[in-house]
């Protein structure tokens, strides 16, 4: 085998690895659905600043499906999933700069309502945001 | 022809028709980029920084920084777009680095590990804001799209990367060895 051959099996090996190690991260350390029924709680804090604070009952093991089945949320598919327009009856307008966080009990979500898998006692807001 | 702006007897430019084919490089990251959102994590932007990086050497950062901007005056200078000041001249850094190397897989792969430590690379402003929790569980929650956006740069990079080379040399070098 060349140098040069020999070469790229080495980096592309250190590849495979990467990707390897990246998969086994998410295997192990991603955050788990959980079936059956469970409770959560989602404050949505309003461009006003009025909170309305619903409890849902679910057998849904994602946030989006928690959410649509009280009919609170609408938005666009977007390529990171839903991006959340309209929440309980308010839309934000982009062009002001206006968008909804999402936390829990306070706390910045890494991902979105598609990707955030909701277990029973589970607490969230909603929030309406001015500004990137 | 070379056509320099002065100031005090001392030339400051690049030659008038490679600062404009930089100019068009980071119009046409931007562009591809803009083009293919729909696709989640798929784009030409390493490509571009890849062919840019090998045809104009360190100039090829004048473009990285002007797609860079011009993500930040249209989607807004969000925690995001920080993370752009490093992740893209990072890849733009190790293509000039690696320049000698002639070998199209290994572009791949530089492109697909680029794809790759995506995320990792763009948690590093949560750790500042919020912690290596925040961080490592911004790069996990990210991963599947990692891996989406590896894969797509190496299939991207391999096929295309030797064809566009050629084509941007045709057009937009300007053919004169003194000026690379």
């Amino acid at each position: 085998m060349s140098k040069t051959a020999k070469r790229n099996l080495i980096i592309a090996s250190v590849l495979i690895v990467l990707i390897a190690g990246a998969i086994a991260a998410y295997v192990l350390f991603s955050e788990k659905p959980v079936e059956g029924q469970k409770t959560i709680a989602v404050d949505v804090v309003h461009k006003d600043g009025t909170t309305k604070t619903y409890t849902i009952k679910t057998i849904e093991e994602y946030l989006r499906g928690a959410l649509e089945q009280e009919n609170l949320i609408k938005g666009t598919e977007s390529e990171f999933g839903l991006f959340l327009e309209t929440v309980d009856g308010e839309t934000v307008d982009g062009t002001n700069q206006e968008w909804w966080c999402l936390t829990q009990d306070g706390q910045s979500l890494m991902t979105g309502v598609d990707a955030t898998p909701i277990k029973d006692g589970d607490h969230y807001e909603i929030t309406f945001t001015v500004g990137w | 022809m070379r056509s320099h702006s002065r100031s005090g007897g001392r030339n400051i430019s690049l030659p008038a028709r490679k600062l404009t084919a930089l100019a068009l490089m980071g119009a046409l990251m931007f562009a591809s980029q803009v083009a293919m959102s729909f696709i989640p994590n798929v784009h030409l932007v390493g490509l571009f920084i890849i062919v840019t990086s090998l045809l104009f050497g360190w100039e090829a950062f004048y473009s990285v920084i002007l797609f860079i901007f011009l993500e930040g005056i249209t989607y807004g200078f969000g925690l995001w777009w920080f993370s752009y000041l490093y992740v893209w001249p990072l890849l733009a850094l190790a293509v000039n680095l690696l320049r000698k190397n002639e070998s199209v897989i290994i572009w791949a792969i530089v492109a697909a590990a680029h794809g790759l430590c995506f995320g990792a690379l763009c948690s590093i402003p949560y750790f500042f804001m919020g912690g290596s929790a925040m961080a490592f569980s911004y790069w996990v929650a990210g991963i599947p799209f990692d891996i989406v956006h590896c894969i797509s740069n190496f299939a991207v990079t391999l096929i295309l990367l030797k064809p566009l080379s050629k084509v941007i040399k045709r057009f937009a070098l300007p053919l004169n060895g003194s000026e690379r």
